[in-house]
């Protein structure tokens, strides 16, 4: 959501903020009531400061915009609230490193401020209350909300003539005391589950408009309660730009299914669970009382045991609420992770947020479908030393297919997909990859080789993004004994520039942690599937 | 002071002490869902008004009561063998309008109490005309 930058809205710590990027030094201060970044280049050579008159987000990364004329500007520089710390932009964002040098330190303005964006046109759309861009027709900007941030409107569409009438008491208790839906207000609950779904879509559903010159100069005409596709199409692999195919292809698996946040509505809709006339984001997710990391519902049944988790899922299966059940079902122990509804049906494998975030395309799972398309199956996720050929035999075997199942022993000589894909894959597949790696498992069978895959990352990855992740899953991996490790991992900048640097840190890392060893996988092969990852570049910003 | 004073006398005394106990209850009720954190009341903050609403209202009204019983009261004319409607209607009052703030708190709609408020406003206006009545009586009676 839109803030104005105020000490209740800024959570960055402006009191010690300094942060050097490409040879460029930041300061990051606050004077008085108002919030400031000096930026330096060339020695102190160069300077400019730029004045923070806007934030945007507040669960994960904090960014900030400052004011220039008619337009509020993107900064390079965000607030990374999981580590505490300021990040430049290149590293939350799919975005190789600006130089591939090993010892080039400094890069260009134009790199420098790779992601600086207008708000006027980009992120008002979403992060705001009935958002006009206002572009005249000199090109300069009008823009207009009727409420800076993510408010009531947003959802329930204007509310000025339903504040007015509802002053009266009768008229409330009239509603309360009936069925009347009161036709002065959008109420998603109330809606048929298209429309409701299409209330959410509109920011987690990416779209292509049919008429883009006239939502920059009134803005997105869509109320919620009425049809999405009155003004708009939802983006997915196939869709075309000016006749031009695979623009948005990359978003998106091979089988279709997103691969980036923010397209929620096209994994919906995808979802044999939204088949039911009575599915909706709300039979999972609520917007009042819930906790706004993940707005889960909390009226199912949410304890801290994993298996419980699975309560959003069983108001509606409810045969598999009895937990022995929904282990036979899943065929893992009650209490292994593999008994949430979540590790098998929505996977983690979207990339969003500088982390691997849920599917929301609900599906059963299906390596050898999986495979066909080039997309990462649920079972290698979890069971990261495995071949794809072993969990297709493993499920085909659970389904009485006719196929010999491999042998654990065959399948401990290859090289598991979770590595094929950490240093084969293109950025959001290794993405994918370094975040499994992290997890909490319920085998502890391959640690060493996953901390010396992970270490290999952070030291030769060229996305800052899936360097960064792989610094978590190390985090998430580490020992409580591994005091100096932890702390060279926490010092550790994954979106250095310099890989000589890179490569230093990471040495000292691996040394307090042992020097781990690659296993079944040798420093020439990981070069080798790391060439043909080279020729898979992409590049998304928000 | 007549028999029929004191007997009124004695009606608002028990009914002030007894209407002060049980409403005091409901303030140390209130008191313990606090330091025992009891999410039902805490999280709702409709409902914690309309308990303290109340609560306030109850032990309030409850020594008005009490006040009237020893201050208003022995000003009062009062037919023999009758209850003064004053007495009666301020007793109603005293119980209608904590029991429509407290009742209101269970399964009430979002944003609004349940339809059991409507109690409150019907004891402001019997509360108002009790206090009607004793300020009438009190300026008729010479000095």
């Amino acid at each position: 959501m839109t803030q104005t930058a105020t000490p209740d809205s800024v959570v960055g710590d402006f009191d010690h903020g300094d942060v050097s990027y490409g040879g460029i030094h930041a300061r990051l201060r606050r004077d008085q009531e108002r919030y400031v970044i000096d930026f330096a280049s060339d020695g102190g050579a160069k300077r400019w400061r730029a004045t923070i008159e806007r934030t945007v987000g507040s669960h994960r990364i904090q960014q900030y915009l400052a004011r220039d004329g008619d337009v509020y500007v993107r900064l390079p520089l965000a607030w990374d609230l999981e580590n505490q710390r300021f990040l430049h932009l290149n590293g939350a964002f799919l975005t190789p490193d600006p130089t591939r040098a090993p010892t080039h330190t400094s890069i260009d303005r134009a790199d420098y401020d790779r992601h600086v964006t207008r708000w006027n046109d980009n992120c008002v759309f979403c992060h705001n209350v009935a958002p006009n861009p206002g572009l005249r027709d000199d090109g300069r900007f009008a823009t207009t909300t009727a409420e800076l941030g993510v408010a009531c409107e947003a959802c329930h569409g204007p509310g000025e003539q339903h504040a007015d009438l509802n002053r009266n008491p009768l008229r409330r208790y009239a509603l309360h005391l009936s069925r009347w839906i009161d036709p002065t207000i959008a109420n998603p609950a109330q809606m048929s589950a298209a429309r409701s779904n299409e209330v959410c879509g509109r920011c987690h559903g990416q779209r292509k408009t049919t008429d883009i010159d006239r939502v920059l100069r009134e803005g997105d005409r869509f109320v919620p309660g009425t049809p999405l596709t009155t003004h708009s199409t939802p983006l997915t692999r196939d869709t075309t730009l000016n006749g031009e195919h695979d623009v948005f292809a990359a978003r998106f698996w091979n089988d279709g299914t997103p691969r980036l946040t923010a397209y929620e509505y096209q994994g919906l809709l995808q979802s044999p669970c939204a088949v039911d006339a009575d599915f909706t984001c709300g039979s999972c997710h609520s917007m009042h009382d819930s906790d706004p990391n993940l707005q889960l519902r909390t009226d199912g049944r949410f304890v801290n045991r994993p298996y419980d988790q699975n309560g959003l899922c069983t108001q509606c299966h409810v045969e598999l609420a009895d937990e022995e059940r929904a282990s036979q079902h899943s065929r893992h122990a009650v209490t292994s992770s593999g008994n949430q509804c979540r590790a098998c049906h929505t996977p983690n494998l979207v990339y969003g947020l500088i982390g691997a975030r849920i599917s929301h395309r609900i599906e059963t799972p299906d390596p050898a479908d999986n495979a066909r398309h080039a997309r990462p199956d649920a079972c290698t996720l979890c069971h990261v030393s495995r071949t794809r050929q072993w969990t297709i035999d493993a499920v085909a075997e659970w389904r009485n297919a006719s196929h010999s199942p491999a042998t654990n022993a065959a399948d401990a000589d290859a090289v598991s997909e979770v590595a094929t894909q950490l240093f084969a894959g293109d950025p959001i597949e290794r993405a994918i990859a370094a975040a499994s790696l992290g997890h909490d498992r319920d085998h502890d069978d391959n640690r060493s080789e996953r901390l010396a895959w992970l270490l290999n990352t952070l030291a030769h990855d060229r996305y800052p993004a899936v360097r960064h992740i792989a610094r978590r899953s190390l985090l998430q991996l580490l020992q409580p004994t591994h005091h100096n490790a932890t702390q060279l991992l926490k010092d550790y900048d994954a979106t250095e520039i310099a890989h000589d640097r890179r490569s230093q840190t990471v040495s000292n890392i691996a040394r307090a942690l042992g020097n781990p060893t690659l296993g079944r996988l040798s420093v020439e092969a990981i070069d080798t599937l790391r060439s043909s990852a080279r020729t898979r570049d992409i590049e998304i910003g928000e | 002071m007549t028999s029929d004073h004191h007997a009124e006398q004695v009606r608002a005394q028990r009914f002030g002490w007894a209407s002060l106990l049980t409403w005091a209850t409901l303030g140390f009720v209130l008191e313990a869902a606090h330091g025992f954190k009891v999410a039902g009341y805490l999280d709702d903050e409709l409902t914690r008004m309309l308990l303290r609403l109340g609560h306030a209202h109850g032990v309030g009204l409850s020594l008005v009561v009490l006040a009237y019983s020893v201050t208003a009261l022995p000003s009062l004319s009062i037919e023999p063998g009758r209850v003064p409607l004053s007495g009666r209607l301020l007793r109603l009052a005293a119980w209608l309008m904590p029991l429509g703030f407290t009742l209101s708190a269970w399964g009430h709609p979002e944003g609004d109490p349940s339809v059991v408020i409507v109690l409150v406003p019907v004891g402001a206006l019997v509360l108002l005309t009790a206090l009607g009545l004793i300020v009438h009586e009190l300026w008729r009676r010479p000095s």
